[in-house]
């Protein structure tokens, strides 16, 4: 199951966590795996390219996503990604679970 | 690209499928240890089996996991036993 923590600040996204395997299928056919890979792996270099105030790492099945200060640009890209993560999550609720929380 | 996409990067351990088969017992060498015809001694092992596929006959007996074994000496004979049943017996030689 791939777990993936929200945490906002203020209904701003503040971290994105996302971890876990899919095991839909064998490693390199794995389908759930690779939507997901796919928007993490992007969020991470829009982030990067629009020169964003975040630090992002993926390491260790771990993509982390910490928004050292808010920006609307981020938030932006930020809320982006969690509803393309929303849409994998509605129909493949066995393989990937969000949790969003205030902090 | 800052971060190279490993579009299976969520994916199980590489190269080895989640399975949580692959186990099995070792053989417990079950079957006939005298064959049809041959020489037994008294108290030897005729056939190792679970349940009794063969049941025992004239100076034959049953073990406790259903072994069967010799009470005399003699030669083994395998033979039927009604009409889908198989037994096995030792008849002294003459």
């Amino acid at each position: 199951m791939i777990q993936i923590r929200v945490e906002q600040h203020d209904q701003k996204i503040v971290l994105m966590k996302i971890s876990g395997h899919a095991y839909t299928a064998d490693p390199g056919k794995d389908l759930v795996c690779a939507a997901v890979s796919a928007i993490a792996f992007g969020l991470c270099n829009a982030l990067d390219l629009m020169r964003q105030p975040c630090e992002c790492s993926a390491e260790n099945n771990t993509v982390l996503i910490k928004v050292q200060q808010s920006t609307d640009t981020a938030e932006t890209i930020l809320r982006t990604g969690l509803i393309q993560l929303q849409t994998v999550e509605e129909v493949h609720r066995d393989a990937v679970q969000i949790h969003i929380l205030e902090v | 690209m800052k971060f190279t996409l490993d579009i299976q990067f969520f994916a199980s351990k590489k190269g080895v499928s989640s399975t949580k088969n692959g186990r099995d017992s070792a053989g417990r060498r079950l079957g006939a240890k005298k064959a049809d015809g041959e020489f037994a001694t008294a108290g030897s092992i005729l056939y190792r089996q679970r349940g009794t596929r063969i049941f025992p006959g004239e100076n034959v007996s049953r073990g406790g996991d259903d072994t069967l074994f010799a009470t005399a000496d003699g030669i083994v004979k395998y033979e039927r036993l009604g009409k889908n049943k198989k037994k096995v017996s030792v008849y002294p030689a003459a």
